[in-house]
């Protein structure tokens, strides 16, 4: 009898958890540890730029105009003069905020509208699942464009947020979301299903109580690998929206440089006699866009073994 | 697997990952490029080729034809040339005529009536419609257009002979009503819209425009003016249909004559069919640009003046491309796509000076960067002088005009017979001092605070934000210790030029109104209008500063109606010599008075750039103002 139970317990016992080795990830994910490691090193050149750039991003004149790269302009200067390292540093802070920002908000605003939507089921989602396929049929450029003219001068200046800022997270946010929702859709309308969700509303267990402790946390893993997929494109986003001149403001003494910015505007009419002015910028760019890429990818692998190796 | 499947039964069950997706796709894109950047001038070979091998194969044929032919078709081949000769004999012009002008513009006009706009429609009313004559500053040269002749008959009355034989597009004769109409409306439509573009300095001291006889207009002033002449070469006093105007135009308002009538005042954006009486007419209007195509029944130009040909125009048609982004006009220009391109930084001249179709003209820098002042906030003296002082004239230089600068006075540069100010007496007004400015700012009165400096440009020209950008930082840093900030916003130009003249109220929703890159030179030979109508309570300064004589703010009227008699001594004073001396006093005082507006350092050389295959363009033509207005020009064929 003894034996018996003993056999039992081993069958149903939960393993113990395993403790997350990051040497053994990085074993099993080299390219995912590569995209780690050039995060890291691109957030840390972000936030240590006050410290290593050679001069004030957007002071004028701090070199001779479009000196190629030199022991005082490493990375060169442009046409007026500025120091192209400096502006190449500060430059991903911009993007690294409002790529997050927006990721952030897009992830969770898609993931929170499709739970309470699939939840509710019936005219709520159907409502708000044609709403979604209305702004997936609107070109995100188009709506960047849209919402620029329409409410940017409105928005508040919000902690670490302004106005400019905060446009570019709406913006492309309203791009993300509604495919976030669309795809959490699918997996809230699985679990409203899922025995365990049926085993709680027969115990009377509130709609919020189910949505928040039975739901939820099983949408988590798959919401972590839509973040990581969709960072890098946010980053791109803002990188387009600032060449397109619809970023941050580019002008005054507390302008943030923007990579986008830079490969755009006056400088372009550079590029072919001072080539150091589109190399920088853009290579800084797809180091950052690179990296999140194939992390986001190994990442997704770890927290998804059913899509691993699948696109 | 399964045992009996084969290789390419296993490869095709492979799961596609997306990292082999994404090595597959950038070998892909690598390989693409790498074979796009292979081909480069291949392109010109393959087509050349062929055509000269079919131009070739057809003179064999043709010889060949020649022999095989009997005696009459040689005969007749014969009289062939020999007409073709006696053609080309009888029109020596011949090899000048043809071809398409390519031009470009950023935006789309907002608007066609030269009485209204001068945004992004010159191309087409100097194109589609007739001027009284072209004046070239540089050579102080007069070429009839529309006129044949004028007269001072005396010093308050001017006379004007219309050339006969002009027909509108519709058949409509170019008689004097029209030409009087056409200047008479001006005044009429800039108090219908409460300001136009038009510099109404040049028509304000007019007191009636008449028609004394079919070809014949009588100005009659309320006072002398030394510029009247050279006025009426600009584009805003285009010969316009009065029945055409009439029949389509759009009601404006209502205008009201000294003896009490009332007239009504319609305008024409749209400038229908029959409007003008130019070499082209209009083919094309949109978004993407205009085309403009001779017009056939034309009249003839006798005799032919400088920049006129008898039988002009020799180009047969205009398009000018809407590029919104000066560097893809700049590769359009380098591709050969367009014939001018007129923003030529003198930093990539170098670039330029390498290719074979390309002219690249020095011309003499000057030109204009302005940066008017809200009178609505800044009333105060002191305020605009604070904000002068705290803009860094000689990191501005350094910055913006690395390959030289050179001080600015109120009128142009270029006019050296009325510029007297030096550039040691502009030194000395132009003078950076933060700690002044701090003071002068905290002294100053507002009546509407002001934290923030809002800068306010159109997005038009790169140069434009870099001016901004710098103007933005300087100020910040020099008056950021009393708690004031500073920012740039741009918009499109359109949006940007209606809200710098929006009088819904007295207040504007800037600072400063930054304008004019002042890279290039240009003048149109008249101080008022070169910059003078910057400063005019009657003019920019009014619709665009809240400079004006009634203002509620009773220093800005007063100083309004000082520098209105000002202005008007000047402009009435025909002694070159004397009026230097008024325009330095008006200057000094304008300096004196931190007036309005400031201009910024410019650039002391420029550079413009023309296609090869455009010959007889008159470079000085399209520096100053009168660009387009050269039916000499022609297109060389093999260029």
């Amino acid at each position: 009898m003894a034996q018996e139970q003993s056999a039992l317990e081993l069958e149903y016992a939960i393993p113990p958890r395993q403790r997350f080795n990051p040497l053994k990830w990085a074993r099993r994910e080299p390219f995912g540890a590569f995209g780690l490691a050039l995060i890291i090193f691109i957030v840390f050149m972000s936030a240590a730029a006050p410290v290593l750039r050679t001069a004030p991003p957007n002071e004028f004149a701090v070199g001779p105009p479009l000196a190629g790269p030199n022991a005082d302009n490493w990375f060169g200067t442009t046409a007026r003069g500025k120091d192209v390292w400096s502006r190449v540093l500060f430059a991903g802070r911009i993007s690294l905020k409002i790529g997050v920002a927006t990721v952030l908000l897009g992830t969770l605003g898609g993931t929170l509208i499709a739970l309470l939507s699939a939840y509710a089921g019936g005219a709520v989602d159907f409502a708000v699942g044609r709403i979604a396929d209305m702004f997936i049929a609107i070109p995100g450029l188009l709506l960047a464009l849209v919402l620029h003219s329409s409410i940017s001068a409105d928005l508040p200046d919000l902690p670490g947020l302004q106005n400019e800022e905060l446009y570019l997270v709406v913006a492309i946010s309203l791009f993300f979301m509604p495919g976030t929702y669309r795809i959490m859709r699918g997996i809230v309308l699985e679990l409203r299903e899922s025995t365990y969700v049926e085993a709680a509303q027969v115990v009377g267990s509130s709609n919020f109580r189910i949505m928040w402790r039975h739901i939820a946390p099983n949408m988590f893993g798959l919401m972590i690998v839509i973040t990581s997929i969709s960072l890098p494109a946010a980053i791109l986003a803002e990188a387009s929206l600032s060449f397109l001149g619809l970023g941050v403001p580019i002008g005054g003494l507390d302008a943030v440089p923007s990579w986008g910015a830079d490969l755009s505007g006056s400088s372009r009419r550079f590029f072919s006699v001072a080539p150091w002015l589109a190399v920088f910028p853009g290579l800084a760019l797809a180091i950052t866009v690179f990296g999140f890429n194939i992390f986001g990818d190994s990442l997704r692998d770890t927290l998804d073994p059913r899509l691993r190796g699948r696109i | 697997m399964r045992d009996n499947e084969n290789y390419w039964q296993r490869l095709r069950r492979r799961p596609v990952t997306r990292r082999s997706f994404l090595v597959g796709s950038g070998v892909a894109a690598a390989g693409s490029a790498a074979i796009l950047a292979g081909c480069g001038d291949d392109d010109d070979d393959d087509t050349a080729a062929p055509a000269a091998t079919q131009a070739a194969a057809a003179t064999q044929a043709a010889a060949a034809a020649t022999e095989a032919a009997g005696d009459d078709q040689a005969a007749a081949a014969t009289e062939a040339a020999a007409a073709t000769e006696a053609a080309a004999q009888a029109d020596p012009d011949a090899d000048k005529r043809g071809g398409t002008l390519n031009l470009w513009k950023t935006e789309e006009d907002a608007g066609l009536d030269p009485g209204v706009f001068h945004l992004n429609n010159t191309e087409v009313i100097y194109s589609t419609m007739t001027q009284p004559y072209t004046y070239q500053p540089t050579k102080n040269l007069i070429a009839m257009d529309g006129m044949v002749g004028f007269e001072q008959v005396d010093p308050t009355t001017f006379v004007w002979s219309i050339r006969p034989g002009m027909k509108f597009h519709n058949g409509d004769a170019v008689d004097s009503e029209a030409v009087a109409f056409s200047f008479g409306r001006l005044e009429k439509l800039y108090r219908a819209l409460d300001g136009t573009h038009t510099t109404r300095t040049g028509y304000a001291f007019v007191d009636s425009f008449e028609a004394t006889d079919e070809l014949t207009v009588a100005e009659h002033w309320a006072r002398p003016n030394a510029d009247a002449p050279i006025y009426r070469a600009r584009h805003y006093y285009s010969f316009l249909n009065p029945r055409v105007v009439e029949e389509h135009g759009k009601f404006e308002g209502s205008y009201e004559h000294a003896d009490g009538t009332v007239e009504d005042v319609y305008s024409v954006q749209e400038l229908p069919h029959g409007s003008g009486s130019g070499p082209y007419t209009m083919t094309k209007r949109d978004a993407t640009g205009t085309r403009v195509e001779r017009w056939p029944d034309y009249h003839k130009h006798t005799p032919a003046d400088d920049g006129f040909v008898e039988d002009g125009p020799y180009i047969d048609a205009w398009e000018t491309r809407v590029i919104p982004d000066a560097v893809a006009a700049k590769a359009a220009f380098l591709a050969g796509d367009l014939d001018v391109f007129t923003t030529v930084d003198p930093l990539e001249v170098p670039e330029f000076e390498g290719q074979d179709h390309v002219n690249i003209v020095e011309i003499p820098g000057g030109g204009r960067a302005m940066q008017g002042m809200d009178g609505g906030k800044f009333h105060d003296k002191r305020s605009r002088q604070a904000l002068q002082k705290a803009f860094d004239y000689e990191g501005f230089i350094a910055a913006i005009r690395p390959l030289g600068g050179m001080y600015a006075a109120p009128i142009s540069d270029l006019l050296p017979a009325y510029q007297k100010l030096s550039q040691q007496d502009l030194q000395e007004w132009y003078r950076f001092d933060p700690a002044e400015a701090q003071a002068l700012w905290q002294a100053a009165d507002f009546e509407v605070p002001v934290d923030n400096i809002k800068i306010f440009q159109s997005t038009g020209a790169p140069l434009q934000h870099e001016i901004s950008d710098y103007m933005a930082q300087s100020l910040a840093r020099a008056l950021g210790p009393i708690g004031i900030t500073a920012e740039v916003e741009a918009v499109d130009g359109n949006s940007w030029a209606a809200r710098a003249v929006d009088r819904s109220t007295d207040v504007k929703d800037w600072e400063i109104l930054s304008y004019g890159t002042g890279d290039r030179g240009s003048t149109t030979g008249i101080p008022n209008d070169s910059y003078l109508i910057d400063y005019d309570p009657r003019a920019y300064g009014f619709n665009a500063f809240n400079h004006y004589l009634e203002s509620p703010r009773k220093e800005i009227a007063e100083d309004s109606a000082t520098i209105i008699d000002m202005l008007n001594a000047q402009e009435a004073e025909t002694d070159p010599e004397a009026r230097a001396a008024l325009l330095t006093e008006v200057q000094t005082w304008i300096l004196d008075r931190h007036w309005c507006n400031w201009r910024l350092p410019v650039s002391s050389v420029a550079y413009f750039g023309f296609s090869s295959r455009l010959q007889d363009q008159g470079v000085a033509d399209w520096v100053n103002l009168y660009d387009r207005r050269r039916e000499s020009m022609w297109l060389k064929k093999d260029a």
